[in-house]
């Protein structure tokens, strides 16, 4: 799966699960930690998700602020991470 | 599905019963009504390896697992009446020897794992803030990068051990913008300049553990202090509440299990109208729902510590034990309370301290409505839009 899908799932999770439907202006960029997108509760929903959506496993201990920054660094770091056969159908 | 302990578990809860029952317990009632701290108490309890339960054995500690040191604290609770003794070993334990030994630089365990495993220094966590309490990372207190160290400001709240600890576990905010993951974690030295504990609290109870604020004015600590890497303090906090849910209250189930004792023997000898009360259905079914709430919460904890012994612990256990045995231990109190009438609230009897230790603990550690909101988060149930 390329980068562009998953930031498509990913951005699609955080406006439902997250802001509930009101992230009309959500985009891959959107600063997710500046903004308070992602505090301590919502990060480990999304860190659930990626576990869940496509079968990889995120320690936190290992996570800088940085791998959070926006939808399109999470989603590079879970493409790097996705494993060659790709993520569950 | 086992549940039964090994002879060694046996072995040790009996020990450290048969210790607790005879060496922590003289001086508990005029500790508790002068707000003493237990130091002769400490020093026995390390003495007998209890401040290093779950620490390796390379470091000076007992190495047990997760389950075992449970299991000991569950003894050391059934057999001490200073609840404030076990409170303040335990938020060593866990909240600052745990994680140095989890996440601690060779160098930092040199220094600092066998003087706490010990008991020689007594260790201490501070991250709450007047602001920054279930909102736990919502801190103020900042760390900012100064030479080849860094300068630590801010006040902390009701930090466990203050008056008396040698090292704090100090959370601060390095980078605010990074919010939860810009919150690192920094050990400092009771002697470092900048540092001061303020007056003991007055709680309503766990009164022999002292608590105070913990003030940092440009406090400048070396970089070496820094535990784990700039922005995993928010990780390491939760894994040591982990750590403390799941086990620190074990304590508090030695505790109901005592209370449940003597309760019951209560209830067989105390007469009113030709009877024992425990005749009557009123006290009876009373004792039964204490019972109940005790095994009830045994079974969740030790799940919890069952999961973080094999390696895969989980929030949602370790949410559901705490809130157990915390719940249930305020409950339980007040049915010990009333069966005991007018001797229940006699401070000499011992009866109405447990429901003054008991209040805290539906507080610290994550209060029950946060606890309840881990559950229902862990359950799918959206959260709250931020």
């Amino acid at each position: 799966m390329d980068p562009t899908a998953i930031a498509g799932k990913l951005r699609d999770f955080i406006d439902r699960e997250i802001l509930e439907g009101q992230g009309g202006d959500l985009t891959a960029d959107t600063r997710l930690l500046e903004l308070g997108i992602l505090d301590s509760f919502s990060l480990f929903l999304v860190i659930d998700y990626i576990g869940k959506e496509f079968g990889v496993r995120l320690e936190l201990e290992a996570l800088a602020a940085e791998d959070f920054a926006s939808i399109a660094v999470i989603a590079r770091t879970v493409g790097s991470k996705l494993a060659p056969s790709g993520p569950r159908p | 599905m086992d549940y039964s302990w090994t002879p060694e578990q046996d072995e040790l809860y009996a020990g450290i019963l048969r210790f607790a029952r005879e060496n922590l317990n003289a001086t508990t009632l005029e500790r508790d009504r002068t707000r003493r701290f237990g130091e002769e108490e400490w020093k026995k309890c390390a003495g007998f390896g209890l401040a290093g339960l779950c620490i390796p054995r390379e470091s000076g500690g007992l190495g047990l697992d997760c389950l075992s040191t449970a299991r000991a604290l569950e003894a050391l609770g059934r057999g001490c009446s200073d609840g404030g003794l076990g409170f303040s070993l335990s938020a060593h334990l866990f909240a600052c020897a745990v994680p140095v030994h989890l996440h601690g630089s060779p160098d930092q365990k040199e220094r600092y794992l066998a003087r706490l495993a010990s008991g020689e220094w007594i260790g201490a966590n501070a991250i709450t803030e007047s602001e920054a309490g279930s909102d736990a990372f919502a801190l103020k207190a900042r760390a900012r990068k100064e030479g080849d160290g860094y300068v630590i400001s801010g006040e902390k709240s009701f930090v466990t051990n203050a008056p008396v600890a040698r090292l704090f576990l100090v959370y601060a905010s390095t980078a605010p913008e990074n919010g939860f993951l810009g919150i690192s974690a920094f050990l400092v030295e009771r002697d470092t300049p900048g540092l001061k504990a303020g007056r003991p609290m007055e709680t309503t109870g766990l009164t022999t553990s002292p608590i105070s604020s913990l003030y940092l004015d440009d406090c400048r600590v070396p970089a070496s202090a820094l535990l784990g890497r700039e922005g995993a303090g928010g990780s390491i906090f939760k894994d040591s509440m982990g750590w403390e849910r799941s086990c620190l209250f074990a304590f508090w189930l030695g505790a109901l299990e005592r209370q449940l004792e003597e309760t019951v023997d209560h209830a067989k000898s105390r007469r009113q109208f030709g009877h024992p009360i425990g005749s009557n259905q009123a006290v009876s079914h009373r004792i039964a729902d204490m019972k109940l709430r005790l095994e009830a919460a045994r079974l969740l904890l030790y799940r919890a510590c069952w999961e973080r012994a094999a390696g895969h612990p989980s929030e949602l256990a370790a949410s559901l034990a705490k809130l157990a045995v915390s719940e249930a231990f305020v409950a339980s109190s007040l049915d010990a309370v009333q069966i005991f009438g007018g001797s229940g609230v006699m401070q000499e009897i011992g009866i109405e301290r447990y429901l003054r230790d008991a209040l805290p603990g539906t507080i610290y550690s994550g209060t029950s409505e946060m606890q309840r909101e881990l559950i229902a988060r862990a359950l799918g149930l959206p959260p709250r839009r931020p």
